[in-house]
């Protein structure tokens, strides 16, 4: 289990809230990420498996055509993969690794997504959060490189 | 918005992947494949260490890497050269801080396992180090172990 813990960094993905009452303060966005590196732990619903592979080409498709610069930049440095162990109720998960970070660039799905493919990102994002149990961020300092 | 950040826990998540440090089995069993060894592409450890003994733990990943680096055995070689530890800014339980070991390549077949590669490299004087290092690890000592295969690059 990844044990009860990991204070300050869940974001749970879901349909859209109800729009604010009052103007809040607008929150920092958790997409931009503050270190080195950064990686995100997607738990992602048994089923839903197909779904979120098929938004992650998506997403690399939409890197790829951007004509922003730092979108390739983005892309450069950016992982997937899928872990062997089963998250709870059979979901899988799959871990997003970005070493490097680029700094003050918004690693946001929905924005990317948006950019890449802004006819259809109402039901690309739609599939996305559907597919989503939770999600972990966390922001990553590098300690040491065992290799230098 | 699509999204609600959660301040909170994330309860109870990954199954099946939690490995304490220490403990020996109690009784003979047929061995298991080790949970360090890492047959796919990547692995990663979330580590979670006591907030008043990373110095320790950092000291003791210090010499990881040096004995690492004076190994003449060409999988530990091949162990530094995709083995990366970053600090999370992110707190773990009870103020621990989370270190993440991600190793991308993995050496095929080769154990992860810190207490024999710091004995390999400094004899009795690992056993003292590896004593440091379980001593530093909080409650639980690790929250996720996975054994990883890339899925896409992104950028390729």
């Amino acid at each position: 289990m990844l044990a009860g813990v990991l204070s300050a960094a869940s974001v749970f993905a879901q349909a859209a809230p109800a729009a604010p009452a009052q103007q809040a303060t607008p929150a920092k966005n958790p997409y931009m990420f503050s270190a080195d590196a950064a990686i995100t732990i997607n738990v992602i619903k048994a089923d839903k498996t197909a779904d979120f592979e098929m938004i992650v080409g998506k997403l690399k498709d939409a890197l790829q055509k951007s004509a922003k610069p730092e979108r390739a930049e983005q892309a450069a440095s950016w992982k997937v993969y899928k872990a062997a162990e089963p998250g709870p109720n059979g979901s899988s998960i799959y871990v997003f690794l970005i070493d490097p970070v680029m700094m003050g660039s918004d690693y946001s799905l929905s924005a990317i997504l948006a950019e890449g493919f802004p006819q259809d990102v109402q039901p690309l994002y739609k599939t996305l959060a559907e597919s989503y149990a939770s999600q972990t961020i966390l922001n990553l300092s590098l300690i040491a490189d065992l290799a230098k | 918005m699509f999204r609600r950040i959660v301040l909170g826990l994330v309860a109870g998540v990954l199954s099946a992947t939690s490995v304490f440090a220490q403990a020996a089995p109690a009784a003979q069993a047929p061995a298991a494949p080790s949970q360090f060894v890492f047959p796919g592409d990547g692995g990663m450890i979330l580590n979670f260490v006591k907030a008043d003994k990373t110095a320790d733990f950092e000291m003791v990943l210090g010499k990881v890497k040096e004995a690492l680096a004076k190994s003449e055995k060409p999988e530990r070689k091949a162990q530094a050269a995709g083995w990366k530890v970053f600090k999370a800014s992110e707190p773990g339980p009870a103020g621990a801080a989370i270190y993440v070991f991600f190793m991308d390549p993995v050496a095929k077949g080769a154990e992860y396992k810190v207490g024999d590669i710091l004995v390999e490299g400094f004899g009795a004087e690992g056993q003292a180090l590896y004593k440091t290092y379980s001593e530093a690890y909080g409650t639980p000592a690790i929250g996720a172990l996975l054994h990883l295969t890339n899925v896409i690059a992104l950028g390729k």
